[in-house]
């Protein structure tokens, strides 16, 4: 195989190393906890994360004029406060797991990225099953 | 029955398994006599597994709730059609229509309609009936779909809403023919190294056999989009998701091997590579498999965690080991003739072709792969958001986009400087590209950039297929073949259209509306004239009347509803679309409050259109592809 066709393709894999590099870097969030996203205090505040915990019973709130949601969700380690702003997830209920992406506000409430709600069905079928 | 069905498969277990030995043994120690055993074994297996699904079948269409799978997965009040795909609405299932695929695939390619040498044919079969003895096992062991029910129902739980949807009918058969049909190239390649004989002739063994199940694979992943695109509700067709980005993979290596496999065959080097491309592609279908069914990726619709992970795990490390044990004993198989080729040729470019699609691939591989990574060597998980996609996965596609444009200038070994004159003109249409959106007002340098590219690839597709007609007008003679070639390429063109479009002018808005009042969206106007209420068996229906307006033109009604369904207790939205090839007007029933007021999302998607269109064309183009002969005609 000619040379230059070696060196070409090294250049372009050097190119992608770079791009995944500053990629993961640029877009990995990590997930924590609630108990440890309290811990962190002012150092958490604006930065990006997820949390992962169950809906809390009868504490979903939607305001249609607004399109404003706000609900809590819980760990084993504590309860976290949520606001979410645009189109209420038919998959939202009491119970739900929900994974939130956003940031930690000083007022102790967790703000959702646009699209940075994700949520799985409670597991219901489970349940029935055992 | 469902006693029937599970015999079925620890039977097909059994003869899978004396197949392998049967045609190992027949050559390895040279008795010819117990091929024969073990070609009446691959048969039984595929009479098994066919009775085995059809017990499946048969049980959910009889909505036998005493079996586990059908009451989880149907209940009576489901229509015969969505009972029946239920077959493959979960792990258990999806895996028993695996293994029924590949076992009809593997009776089909043991007809030996090719009149293959009995050597390699019987080699094939041994990997054939070795990965259907994989999959019995694990249907026997830890996915059974006949496991009977503990308690007694007599109503099951009902498909999940989202599932209820003619495309989702089809898409998991689709991609499943796709992963099946991949297997057939790769134990022929086995097969033809432990034989001995020349690749270039697996090459024309396998080519139908590739090109068929790259298509289904290809269509089932368009048509996954769609389903997104319709069912799921939020506008877009690809979210980056883990399970949609498993399926892709292998169907970018399977992109690579059938370039790759040109040069094999006609220019007699990169043999090595598309015996690397066809084995990274039959185990990445493995994995994306393993990955759509185990859970141990988190994603919106992975299936619960199991113990299938191990299985999967260690099936493919055992046949990575032995397909690189059999590769390095007969590595001489893999010498290429020695050829001169310019820098600037087509040679160079399916060289590249190759890394960039391995780099594609690779990509999406350590973000499926980078959670479970970064928990294990970092103690905390993390996830990838969709912009590592953007800065990694679309340049290098950008790169093959513009390669694409460029093959029509470029001749095998050398290119004339004549051809190349012919690059001016992608060259001036990519400027086209780039100076009529400037012209038009945009400002951002990747909406350029891709215009740009398009441009330059669809001048080059304009080329080639302008090439073909004069071919066929000065030689008076059709040949199907290398149309079927372009024509994937044009299709690939309007696919990359339809991404850009709903890429970057993609406009949105939420609203809240009272009866009879009305919203703006670009042109459009729309008047929520009221809602409907019904009450059906399975679900509380409201329709909402949406009139839409342009330029104050009526143009009809769009009907989108918001469900209650009962068995999962849960709102299901359904869309309204008003679809048109310039742009789609998308409509999401957010909310209904008892006074009447509506709450909507309302999107315009420009050209989504044309990414079903390029879809469809990639399917009409392999298609063509398949026509016998004419490849030798053509030269440059």
């Amino acid at each position: 195989m000619n040379k230059g066709l070696v060196i070409g393709a090294i250049v372009i894999l050097g190119a992608l190393l770079y791009l995944v590099i500053t990629g993961l870097g640029g877009s990995s969030v990590y997930y924590i906890t609630v108990g440890e996203l309290k811990a962190k205090g002012p150092a958490i505040y604006g930065k990006t994360v997820r949390v992962a915990g169950k809906v809390v019973e009868n504490s979903i709130q939607w305001d249609p004029q607004t399109l404003t949601l706000t609900f809590e969700i819980a760990d084993d380690s504590g309860k976290l406060p949520v606001v979410y702003h645009g189109p209420r997830p038919d998959m939202l209920k009491d119970g739900a797991e929900a994974v939130v992406e956003g940031q930690y506000t000083p007022e102790g409430v967790f703000k959702v990225n646009p699209k940075g709600l994700l949520l799985k069905c409670p597991s219901k079928y489970q349940e029935k099953n055992q | 029955m469902a006693t029937i069905g599970y015999s079925a498969i620890l039977l097909t277990f059994v003869v899978s398994l004396w197949a392998v030995l049967g045609f190992v043994i027949a050559h390895s120690r040279g008795y010819k006599e117990l091929s024969e055993s073990a070609l009446r074994a691959v048969q039984a297996a595929a009479a098994l597994v066919t009775l085995a699904s059809l017990s499946l079948i048969y049980l959910l269409l009889k909505r036998d709730f005493s079996v586990d799978y059908v009451f989880r997965y149907t209940s009576t009040a489901l229509p015969p059609l969505y009972a029946f795909s239920a077959f493959w609405a979960g792990q258990e299932g999806s895996l028993l229509l695996w293994l029924w695929l590949l076992s009809i695939l593997t009776l089909l390619a043991s007809l030996n309609l090719g009149r293959e040498d009995e050597a390699v044919q019987d080699y094939a079969l041994a990997a054939l009936a070795g990965i259907e003895a994989f999959f019995a096992l694990v249907l026997a062991l830890v996915s059974n779909p006949f496991a009977f029910s503990l308690r007694f129902h007599s109503e099951g739980l009902g498909l999940n809403p989202l599932l209820e949807n003619f495309s989702m009918v089809i898409h998991p058969p689709t991609v499943f023919i796709g992963y099946a049909g991949l297997a057939i190239p790769f134990a022929y390649a086995l097969a033809y190294l432990l034989a001995g004989k020349p690749l270039e002739d697996w090459i024309k063994k396998v080519r139908p056999w590739a090109i068929v199940a790259w298509a289904f694979l290809g269509a089932g992943i368009i048509i996954g989009g769609w389903w997104a695109y319709i069912e799921l509700g939020w506008g877009g067709y690809w979210a980056w998701d883990p399970v949609e980005n498993s399926s892709l993979i292998p169907w970018l290596t399977a992109t690579a091997f059938l370039h790759s496999a040109v040069v094999a065959e006609r220019r007699h080097y990169l043999k090595g590579w598309s015996f690397l491309l066809i084995t990274l592609t039959f185990l990445l279908c493995l994995f994306a498999t393993f990955v759509t069914r185990s859970g141990i990726i988190k994603s919106v619709h992975a299936f619960a965690q199991s113990p299938l992970g191990f299985y999967f795990v260690a099936f493919i490390a055992i046949w990575a080991l032995l397909t690189g044990f059999v590769a390095f004993k007969n590595r001489g198989s893999f010498a290429s003739k020695k050829v001169e080729s310019a820098l600037l040729s087509r040679d160079t470019a399916f060289y590249y072709l190759n890394w960039l699609f391995f780099g594609e691939a690779l990509v999406l591989l350590l973000g499926i792969l980078f959670p479970t990574f970064s928990s294990t060597f970092q103690g905390q998980e993390a996830s990838i958001d969709v912009s590592f996609y953007h800065q990694t996965f679309m340049p290098l596609a950008a790169i093959t986009v513009l390669l694409l444009g460029l093959c029509v200038s470029l001749g095998w070994g050398t290119t004339s400087a004549k051809a190349l004159r012919r690059a001016l003109i992608p060259v001036g249409s990519a400027l086209l590209g780039i100076v009529v959106p400037i012209a038009l007002g945009e400002r951002s340098l990747f909406p350029i950039l891709s215009w740009g590219t398009v441009g330059f690839a669809a001048a080059g597709v304009i080329q080639e297929l302008a090439r073909g007609v004069r071919e066929f007008i000065r030689k008076r003679r059709l040949i199907p073949r290398p149309y079927g070639g372009y024509l994937v390429h044009a299709g690939i063109v309007l696919l990359a259209l339809g991404v850009i479009g709903s890429s970057f002018y993609k406009a949105e808005t939420l609203v809240s509306l009272k009866p009879g009042e009305t919203a703006e969206i670009g042109n459009y106007v729309l008047k929520y004239v009221n809602f409907q209420h019904q009450s059906l068996p399975t679900k509380e229906r409201f329709l909402a009347q949406v009139e839409v307006y342009k330029d104050s033109r009526f143009l009809g009604q769009i009907r989108p509803e918001k469900n209650f369904h009962f068995n999962v207790e849960q709102w299901v939205s359904e869309i309204g679309l008003r679809s048109t090839p310039a742009e789609d007007l998308y409509l999401i029933f957010i909310d209904l409050d008892e006074d009447g007021t509506a709450s909507f999302q309302i999107q315009v998607n420009p050209m989504v259109f044309w990414i079903w269109v390029g879809g469809g064309l990639m399917v009409l183009g392999a298609v063509l592809a398949l026509w016998p002969e004419g490849g030798k005609e053509w030269k440059s």
